[in-house]
């Protein structure tokens, strides 16, 4: 556990389901990025397709304004990240995965990223990031799982094979 | 009189003896820069005609010329300080940890965008002090336009000074 600056009483309330699956806090409160930024791997700035390019905010591509804040407009802009939709969460090596949440007004709320155990990595807004065991667990406060995408983890993000040393008798 | 308020103030003004005619309004930004100053006059809402009149002497003076405008009243801005805080306080509390769009929502953040431009200079000062994501009421209560480089969005620290900048561009 990371800190103790987050109230687990908020997250108990927002998701029920944790605590039965298990849950691990791995950062500290923070509003400088947000749960799109932290599934992309970027932790240092806070995605948002806003209302105006004028607030400021980080969206990787031109904003199409009839589709703001809906789950089509977040997907244009993982695709231009270089993630595709895939139809499982099973766990690909050289692969990385994320999850994207919608809400029934086709609104996307949340995305989460794949960690290489097949567990799952949430940034909760302007709170912490949290481990989770099941995508299922954070519903239904951010929505229902809407799709998964995928995109081949850049060479330089694979981990390595572990060297292992064996000493000589 | 004007010059005898405190300095930082509201003042709404009749229409007499300044018209809702732009004529009349310029006729009082005349006044008010021979009183205080450089002043910048801006015209919020052309249908409206809503015109903030900013000294250089962070001076705030809010004219609303509207067919049912009052007679001349004074707020001193500490009202607007303290609503500030007590509405941005309830956004931290309660605002909803999911994304952007439904943070902004928040009644309490809609109620700081509703007190306009004499907002702005406590909400630059909480920028300064705690970097949050107060850019949606400035970009829409201000208009202003490209105030952040493209290098820094997204990046909240950088944000809150690139609007301090502005802010602080403006006096």
């Amino acid at each position: 556990m990371i800190g103790d600056d987050t109230k687990y009483e908020y997250w108990r309330t927002a998701f029920p389901k944790l605590q039965s699956v298990g849950f691990e806090k791995t950062s500290s409160k923070t509003s400088e990025y947000n749960c799109i930024a932290h599934a992309v791997g970027t932790n240092d700035r806070w995605w948002s397709d806003a209302e105006s390019e004028d607030e400021g905010y980080y969206w990787p591509i031109d904003r199409v304004e009839s589709r703001i804040g809906q789950v089509e407009e977040l997907e244009a802009a993982l695709a231009h990240e270089g993630f595709v939709k895939c139809d499982s969460t099973r766990v690909e090596p050289g692969y990385e995965k994320v999850a994207i949440y919608v809400k029934d007004d086709n609104r996307w709320e949340h995305a989460a990223r794949q960690l290489n155990d097949g567990r799952w990595s949430t940034k909760d807004g302007v709170n912490a990031d949290f481990s989770h065991a099941t995508l299922e667990c954070v519903c239904p406060h951010y929505g229902r799982v809407y799709c998964y995408m995928k995109r081949v983890v850049a060479a330089a993000a694979v981990s390595p094979a572990p060297t292992v040393l064996i000493s000589a008798p | 009189m004007i010059a005898d308020l405190p300095i930082t103030s509201k003042v709404y003004l009749s229409n007499r003896p300044y018209s809702a005619s732009s004529d009349g309004v310029r006729s009082f930004a005349s006044y008010c820069q021979t009183s205080f100053g450089p002043a910048m006059l801006e015209m919020r809402n052309p249908r409206d005609l809503e015109w903030y009149l900013i000294v250089q002497s962070k001076f705030c003076i809010y004219h609303t010329a509207t067919s049912a405008a009052t007679t001349r009243t004074f707020h001193p801005t500490e009202e607007i300080a303290r609503r500030f805080r007590s509405l941005a306080d309830e956004w931290y509390r309660d605002r909803p940890r999911g994304d952007l769009h439904r943070m902004c929502e928040h009644p309490a953040y809609q109620q700081v965008i509703d007190l306009g431009w004499d907002v702005v200079p406590y909400v630059i000062e909480e920028l300064n002090r705690k970097p949050e994501h107060w850019f949606r009421a400035l970009a829409r209560i201000t208009g202003a336009k490209n105030v952040v480089p493209e290098e820094s969005r997204g990046k909240l620290p950088e944000m809150a000074a690139a609007w301090v900048t502005w802010w602080n561009s403006r006096q």
